[in-house]
């Protein structure tokens, strides 16, 4: 089933590929960094390929915007991919992704080392809270037996439950 | 001065003993509404129980030559500052015939009698007998002058104690005498046309019949003479008096003279005197020690009274081969000899006892129910037992008895009773019910109070109240919850006050008798007290009782700990104060047990519970180390990445589409 869909994908790609050749020839160069991203990002999220796809389409935007401008010719898709200037774009965008992954790992490390202490504080402060709010219960509260009189044993078989609220109407 | 139903006032400084009963002093008493009314008062022992049922009946009727009650009503009395039952009295109008120190009188002439005593005393038991009541109080020294010319007689009180409790054994049937005073029970009116014919003969023999014997003389007589000949003998009598004492003193109950007879001589209809039926004597002795005994009832009687003498001719065939070759009574000798071989077991290995009770109730079936040291008619067993409360040893023999089923055997050998032994039956499979369980409500105390409808509590709880009706407990335990500085907490529950109104409870559900046995769980036990004063109070539809429901509050301890949070418990807490000072204890149980309440503890405490295990989850984590492991700061950070590129990317393409559209 994967397959199939995976099929269908590609058919539907290869079609537009033939009628949107020039774009899709602008995007493939362009989008580069990113397709190299997917290939270095083995996490099942794929993040890192996601943060820069998202910035390297951001800086494909001004070609695509001067193809569809100037008719979506071949002629025009190589004159774009001869100027360095819009080349500059999409690769200096997927840099600026690549560099944002790069940098923030030490500063969120910096960041955990810094909270952690703080957090376990919290927590702490937040369990003696519920404990003296609840006592006991919490560390028993599998065991615990309620009054209402529920739950006690019967002392002969004709006796019937004991008593609870519900149950014995004080009227 | 004691008030005595708002319109009554005793005097107890006024003492009037010539209306002394045994027990019960008798003191002046006035009605306010008519003040040269006689009456008298007399304060019945706080122990017994006066029979109510007869005195409300008394009470009712119009005049009879019977002295009547005509009010009661409970007091504190001043010498001993505990509440009595008192019970005021109409008097007599003249002195009482005779009494303990002054034994004789001027006899009556037979022509005096029918006047003197038989009518007067015919009025009375018909008026009884229609309602199914007895007098047991026959005696001479419970007989009045009607009038200051000592003309006609009238009956003495019988409802302050309980019935044939003060009979001598002069005055009572072979049978009733050889039980317990306490155990004889209230009888049927041929035990009072027996009385009755004693003391016609007593009247006639002006107070010196039976002169100088000992009750077991009187007794030995009237078993080998019949009662007709050891207290009449020879005597000289006319005929219809002697027809009168020959039918009201037959020993054999279905041949004594009823009250149809007795009505029937009293307008003159003359009747053949019946011959005495004696109990039939072997041809040969029965010996035992230096003892000789000729009847079966006799054998029985001494081995009766004297249970070391049971216990060894009960294990004995001798004793089956006296009745079937001397009496040629083949039935009682198998019945007695299948007892023997049927080995009835015995207590932890101790005397057969039960073998010897059923011996005995083989050997003289109409005799009391006798084991070891009881004699009992089994109506009266629960009556013993409330007499007889504080003799802790004889409320065991009871117990012992009942657990032994004797009364079955008993019932067994009985000829007729039907319906009546059916009831009585029935009877003693609940007290084995009751005794055989010893929790609150159960126990001995419950047989007490169920069978005894107006038994006073015996609770130490209750001080010196007399309490005798569920109306009267909760304002009781007011007047102590009041009067007490007490500020230990004491629970105002035991055997007697629980199985006092359980028995007395039309209402009161099973389950807060189950609850109160779980005294493991102080919670539950103590809401069990709570249910159970707000069921009574709920019952009797009583007056708000505050310092009562105060007592109840202070319990509450438990009940409050057994919220969860703190914040319940405060809310629990404020809401059960406030319901104590209403003094409703309804609204006293609903602030203790709420099920909102409880419901939302229940549901903050899972909550709790919950997030507290997060919080453990998370320090421990945390504690690890886990937060700073490279892992987790490049999933973090690849994460946080992934945002940032997105939330810049998302501006870029806004700025640039502001930029195109623009352009």
């Amino acid at each position: 089933m994967k397959k199939i869909l995976q099929k269908k994908w590609l058919l539907l790609i290869g079609l537009l590929s033939l009628v949107f050749l020039p774009t899709m020839l602008v995007l493939v160069i362009s989008m580069l960094p990113t397709f190299a991203a997917l290939a270095v990002d083995r996490t099942k999220e794929r993040y890192l390929a996601m943060g820069i796809g998202a910035l390297n389409f951001c800086g494909c935007l001004p070609a695509i915007v001067i193809l569809w401008t100037e008719g979506q010719s071949l002629t025009v898709a190589l004159s774009i991919l001869g100027d360095v200037m819009l080349w500059l774009a999409p690769y200096g965008a997927s840099a600026i992704g690549w560099l944002i992954y790069l940098s923030i790992q030490p500063v969120m490390a910096s960041y955990y080392a810094a909270t952690a202490s703080q957090r376990l504080e919290d927590l702490r402060s937040r369990r003696a809270e519920l404990i003296e709010q609840w006592g006991d219960a919490l560390a028993e509260h599998e065991d615990l037996e309620r009054p209402g009189l529920a739950g006690a044993p019967a002392a002969s078989p004709d006796d019937g439950d004991e008593v609870s609220q519900q149950q014995v109407a004080v009227r | 001065m004691i008030s005595i139903a708002g319109n009554y006032e005793v005097d107890p400084g006024a003492e009037l003993p010539a209306f002394d009963q045994p027990g019960c002093r008798a003191y002046a008493a006035e009605d306010n509404r008519q003040p040269d009314r006689a009456l008298f008062a007399l304060v019945t022992p706080r122990h017994m129980a006066p029979r109510h049922d007869l005195m409300r009946y008394l009470m009712r009727l119009g005049a009879m030559p019977l002295i009547r009650p005509v009010a009661l009503g409970i007091a504190a009395w001043p010498s001993s500052q505990e509440e009595h039952l008192i019970i005021v009295y109409n008097q007599p109008g003249g002195p009482r015939l005779c009494s303990e120190n002054n034994p004789t009188f001027k006899p009556l002439r037979e022509d005096e009698l029918q006047d003197a005593i038989v009518e007067p005393a015919l009025a009375v038991l018909k008026e009884f007998n229609s309602r199914g009541y007895t007098h047991r109080a026959i005696r001479a020294d419970n007989v009045f002058y009607d009038s200051s010319d000592k003309s006609s007689l009238m009956l003495g009180d019988c409802v302050a104690l309980p019935p044939a409790i003060n009979q001598p054994v002069l005055y009572e049937t072979v049978e009733a005498a050889l039980a317990n005073p306490a155990g004889r029970g209230p009888g049927w009116v041929a035990d009072d046309l027996y009385a009755l014919g004693v003391l016609i003969a007593m009247l006639l023999s002006g107070g010196k019949l039976c002169e100088g014997m000992s009750d077991e003389q009187i007794l030995q007589s009237k078993i080998a003479n019949g009662s007709y000949g050891a207290l009449i003998g020879r005597n000289r009598l006319s005929m219809p008096v002697m027809e009168l004492l020959r039918g009201l003193l037959c020993d054999v109950t279905r041949e004594r003279w009823t009250l149809k007879d007795l009505v029937a001589w009293a307008q003159g209809r003359r009747q053949t005197p019946k011959q005495p039926m004696l109990p039939k004597k072997g041809s040969r002795p029965f010996e035992y020690q230096d003892k000789i005994f000729w009847t079966a009832k006799a054998l029985s009687a001494a081995a009766g009274a004297d249970w070391d003498m049971a216990l060894e001719i009960s294990q004995d065939t001798v004793l089956a081969g006296w009745f079937s070759r001397s009496l040629g009574d083949g039935d009682r000798a198998e019945r007695l000899q299948a007892l023997l071989r049927s080995g009835l077991p015995s207590a932890n290995g101790g005397p057969p006892h039960r073998l010897v009770s059923e011996t005995l109730i083989a050997m003289e079936p109409e005799a009391p129910l006798r084991y070891r040291d009881l004699s009992l008619y089994p109506e009266a067993a629960a009556q013993l037992l409330g007499i007889e409360w504080d003799q802790q040893e004889r409320r065991q023999r009871v117990a012992e008895m009942i657990r032994s089923r004797l009364s079955n055997a008993w019932f067994d050998g009985q000829k007729g009773g039907g319906a009546e032994h059916v009831l009585l039956q029935k009877n003693f499979t609940s007290m084995l019910q009751y005794i055989s369980q010893p929790r609150l409500g159960y126990g001995l105390e419950r047989m007490l109070y169920d069978f005894n409808p107006h038994w006073p509590c015996r609770s130490p709880l209750l001080g010196g109240a007399y309490v005798y009706s569920l109306l009267q407990l909760l304002p009781a335990l007011e007047r102590i919850a009041r009067d007490s500085n007490d500020d230990e907490v004491r629970e105002p529950v035991d055997h007697h006050i629980v199985a006092f109104a359980a028995a007395r409870a039309r209402h009161l559900p099973e389950r807060v008798l189950s609850s109160l046995a779980r005294q493991d769980n102080p919670a539950t036990y103590r809401m069990a007290i709570l249910y159970l004063f707000a069921e009574l109070q709920r019952e009797t539809a009583g007056e708000p009782c505050p310092a009562f429901a105060g007592w109840l509050a202070r319990l509450t301890g438990p009940i409050i700990e057994s919220y969860n949070s703190t914040e319940a418990r405060h809310t629990a807490a404020k809401a059960i104060k406030k319901a104590a000072d209403s003094g409703n204890l309804s609204d006293l149980v609903a602030a203790a047990d709420n099920p909102e309440l409880r419901g939302r503890d229940e549901a903050g405490l899972k909550a709790a519970v919950k997030a507290c295990n997060d919080i453990d989850e998370e320090i421990a984590w945390l504690e690890s180390g886990a937060m700073n492991s490279d892992d987790f700061v490049g999933e973090r950070s690849q994460k946080f990445a992934a945002v940032a590129c997105g939330c810049l990317s998302s501006v870029a393409f806004l700025i640039m589409t502001i930029y195109y559209v623009a352009a």
